[in-house]
């Protein structure tokens, strides 16, 4: 009997887990009865793991040992702009890795991101193993429709340290409008607006019979509820600041306190129009006495504070129109998709801006991971249902003389797709040219993504701008890029797939794996 | 972790059909796959979708997602497609590419006029492709295979696949060189057709099928590389033109990005390499290694003008390089000893 696969939608805030039981999609509950689980990992004093709800619990207690929002550092670079920004904002201490990437030391160890994040799809694993009783190998896994490749590559290897064989990533606006029609016929066009913990993706699509087609997508990954909480904790510090003069900035418990009550009021705020973050004893001042914070916040100044976060999202969402070449009117629906998009100003904004009030019957924090539990089971299991024809969200291209990038294939280009150009030498006798592949919409090699390099020799000596240098980009239904370069005069050929550095090396992988992947279930009977 | 289990490999009746083609297709998709990839090259968008000319939008639409249905690769994801993968690849790519311009008014337009008016078309007729999802291949194979377990005697390896005409093999691969020769001298003629009308990038696109055809015939090179380069001129020109332009009119970002583009295509014009360079260097003050590529070749190419290496002894100086940029100012103070700036910038190195 083949292996049960499963859908996980691995959330920067929470993630979620779903499989398809007699062509039903089925949301199942963490042992503690929550249908989502919180994307935690701690490491307690007396060095035990906690993944989830326990390890949220006691987050006020151990700051510097319990690591939220992974996802917000998964595939980057640490000197990059968007991990300092989070150094600079959580308790955890972010330390650089051997490959520039960002490692979290907890206790005497320094975790990779991957190795994180795969605790955390470990975690949704033995959930569905508890419910089935069986185990589970395979899984479609979700990622920001907005992620580059460095990024869904270490998701992947996240994936495989978890003991799962990643049938597919697959974009989250994309999973979610599969949840939403599937079962339905009708030809409409459907804009998702998907606003979670940590990304912000807008994605247009076209519904048809048996066909879901992505006709453009957007999106910024440094924008999501995250952002919204630390608009508020900047706020009641700054507050507390001025009324007693003392920072509590430093106080890594004290603003663990706050990120929670936060985020709590944030919540509230979607219900009611006045929220309290009432903190007793939150630290002594300087003479030892104890200090308490207590603070109200009305709906409206919770909506002054955020505005220019949410007006962010109406400019991408005009721009994905404008690249699918579509207006206002040519929507005939909107999906809403992401726990930040319960606030009410969200829903004002969007309903506003598309001029229609968002449809309703999608659960926001669970229709990505239905998405990704019914395409798993069509890829893998035979589950009638819509194909999807997703986009590259990112322009493609390589490094040509004096700095600058080439575009090869356009973002929002469906895929799989090829494209091919012809280049040429720009010294007399030049006999090797190398193929530098980029992943970015700058016109500036430097300011886009290297996914990876290759020469190609034996070009046969001739004066500049003569050779003819074929070179063929190639992106499968997996997303596998592949480029390859031929001198036409020589057929001489090089080529690549491209497997862009996830940041782990395959030694350290399958040594991961091992540690965390093994099979904890017992098949029943 | 377990090997997937394709359930096109449960059967057990008739292990030789699975062992003979590796695929669990049915054998009727097969041939239609084959017979689409071989006649891929020679049918135009509207043949690959299966669609008339005058097809309205929502049409072609409907089109793309019918043949998605059929050849989108995820379609058999569970199932062994052995040598069709490849093929499966290569025929969505292109459909995927017929709907990219059928469905964009100005490049179907574009396209529209590429193509010899409809009826005079010297292509055969396409090949029987069908639409929609194909019918559950394993339920077929599972039943082809009991029957022929009871009833036929075993078919031999020879009988699937289409090898079944006995002057296949040497004649067929024969035939099939010959026609592709035909394929690549009908497009050579295409070239020098439109290459004698000066139409030098429709000149390279048929020069560049003809290679396809037959990549052996240095004739086809030949013509690529000339219609190619003249082509590339073309461009340039154009390019350039509307660079100088831009520049007249103070809009140097503009200015920068044609010049810059036009020397891609060109990289033997002196002066378009320094007019780059200068432009970098106002434009990109602070990134001085940008224009250092451009003033490089300007002088390279043409090492006897004084303005070339000012500007690339200046480059080197601002990218602190001082003893570069000393024999390169140097090197124009000898050219032009009058000249006030190169013997300032001496001075101050």
């Amino acid at each position: 009997m083949p292996d049960r696969v499963i859908g996980i939608d691995l959330g920067t805030t929470n993630s979620c887990v779903a499989i398809i039981e007699d062509g039903q999609p089925v949301v199942i509950p963490n042992t503690g009865g929550y249908r989502t689980t919180p994307s935690i990992f701690a490491l307690t004093e007396d060095g035990k793991r906690l993944v989830g709800h326990l390890a949220k619990r006691q987050a006020v207690t151990n700051p510097k040992n319990t690591v939220h929002a992974a996802k917000r550092l998964i595939g980057r670079d640490f000197d990059s702009a968007e991990v300092q920004r989070v150094r600079s904002h959580c308790a955890y201490e972010i330390v650089a890795g051997p490959n520039n990437d960002p490692r979290v030391k907890i206790g005497d160890r320094a975790y990779t991101i991957p190795e994180i994040s795969g605790i955390i799809l470990r975690e949704m694993r033995l959930v569905v193993e508890e419910y089935l009783g069986e185990p589970v190998h395979q899984a479609v896994i979700t990622v920001p429709a907005y992620f580059n490749d460095p990024q869904r590559q270490t998701t992947r290897d996240a994936g495989k340290i978890a003991g799962l064989e990643v049938l597919r990533i697959i974009n989250e606006p994309t999973a979610a409008a599969l949840a939403y029609g599937y079962g339905r016929t009708s030809t409409e066009k459907i804009a998702v607006y998907d606003l979670g913990g940590g990304t912000f993706d807008i994605s247009i699509l076209q519904m048809g019979d048996g066909v879901i087609e992505v006709l453009s997508t957007s999106g910024d990954t440094q924008l999501g509820g995250e952002d919204f909480d630390h608009a508020i904790v900047d706020m009641v510090l700054e507050m507390f600041q001025e009324k007693h003069g003392i920072s509590l900035r430093e106080d890594l418990m004290a603003r663990q306190r706050i990120r929670d009550a936060a985020e709590k009021a944030k919540c509230d705020l979607s219900e009611l129009q006045t929220a309290e973050i009432n903190l007793p004893f939150i630290a002594p001042d300087s003479s030892g006495q104890a200090m308490h914070l207590s603070t109200v916040i009305q709906r409206d100044e919770l909506e002054e504070l955020v505005r220019s976060l949410v007006d962010r999202t109406r400019d991408i969402c005009q721009s994905a129109l404008d690249n699918a070449r579509l207006s206002l009117d040519d929507i005939d629906n909107v999906i809403l998709v992401g726990g930040q998009t319960r606030m009410p100003l969200v829903q004002r904004t969007v309903a506003e801006f598309f001029g229609k009030v968002p449809h309703k019957g999608v659960n926001p924090d669970e229709v990505v991971a239905v998405g990704a539990a019914l395409q798993a089971a069509m890829l893998a299991e035979d589950q009638p249902g819509p194909l999807l024809v997703d986009v590259t969200p990112l322009s493609l291209g390589i490094a040509t003389f004096g700095g600058n990038c080439a575009r090869m294939i356009e973002r929002n280009t469906t895929v799989p797709c090829a494209r091919q150009e012809i280049f040429t030498t720009t010294r007399d006798g030049q006999t090797t040219v190398k193929i530098r592949v980029l992943q970015g919409e700058s016109d500036k090699a430097g300011e886009n993504d290297l996914l990876g390099e290759f020469a190609l020799t034996g070009i046969r000596e001739a004066p500049a701008g003569e050779p003819e240098i074929e070179v063929t980009f190639d992106i499968d239904a997996n997303g596998i890029v592949s480029v390859s370069a031929k001198d036409i005069a020589t057929n001489e050929v090089q080529s690549i797939q491209v497997n862009p550095r996830g940041t782990l090396s395959p030694e350290e992988l399958e040594k991961l794996a091992g540690e965390y992947g093994a099979d904890e279930v017992q098949v029943r009977g | 972790m377990q090997p997937r289990t394709g359930k096109g490999m449960e059967s057990t009746a008739d292990d030789s059909a699975q062992a003979a083609g590796a695929t669990s297709l049915p054998e009727d998709f097969c041939a239609e796959i084959r017979s689409f990839a071989e006649a891929l090259p020679e049918l135009d968008y509207y043949q690959v979708l299966g669609i008339e000319r005058d097809a309205p939008t929502a049409a072609v639409r409907d089109a793309f997602f019918d043949r998605s249905k059929r050849f989108h690769p995820d379609r058999y994801f569970n199932k062994e497609l052995g040598p069709y993968e490849g093929l499966l690849h290569e025929i969505y790519k292109r459909v995927v590419a017929a709907s990219e311009v059928l469905r964009d008014e100005q490049l179907r337009r574009g396209y529209d006029q590429t193509l010899p008016p409809p009826g005079q078309s010297k292509a055969k007729a396409p090949p029987l492709v069908r639409s929609g999802p194909v019918k559950d291949a394993a339920a077929e194979a599972a039943k082809e295979a009991k029957t022929a377990a009871k009833a036929k005697p075993r078919k031999s390896l020879r009988d699937r696949g289409g090898l079944r005409a006995p002057n296949a093999g040497i004649q067929g691969l024969q035939r099939q060189l010959e026609s592709s020769r035909e394929k690549s001298q009908k497009q050579l003629e295409l070239a020098r057709e439109h290459g004698a009308k000066g139409d030098w990038s429709k000149a390279a696109h048929a020069a560049r099928l003809a290679l396809a055809f037959d990549p052996r015939d240095k004739k086809n090179h030949e013509a690529l590389a000339e219609y190619l380069t003249r082509a590339n001129a073309e461009g340039a020109q154009r390019m350039r033109a509307d660079g100088m332009v831009a520049l007249g009119r103070g809009e140097e970002e503009q200015a920068f990005e044609l010049l810059s583009e036009a020397f891609q295509l060109q990289p033997t014009d002196a002066e378009l390499a320094f007019k780059v360079a200068e432009l970098c260097r106002r434009l990109h003050g602070d990134e001085p290694e940008r224009a250092l590529e451009y003033a490089l070749r300007a002088a390279e190419l043409d090492p006897r003008v004084v303005a070339y290496r000012k500007l690339l002894g200046l480059t080197y100086a601002a990218l602190g390089r001082n003893a570069e940029a000393r024999k390169e100012l140097q090197r124009a103070w000898e050219l032009d000893p009058m000249d006030k700036d190169v013997k300032q910038a001496l001075g101050s190195l």
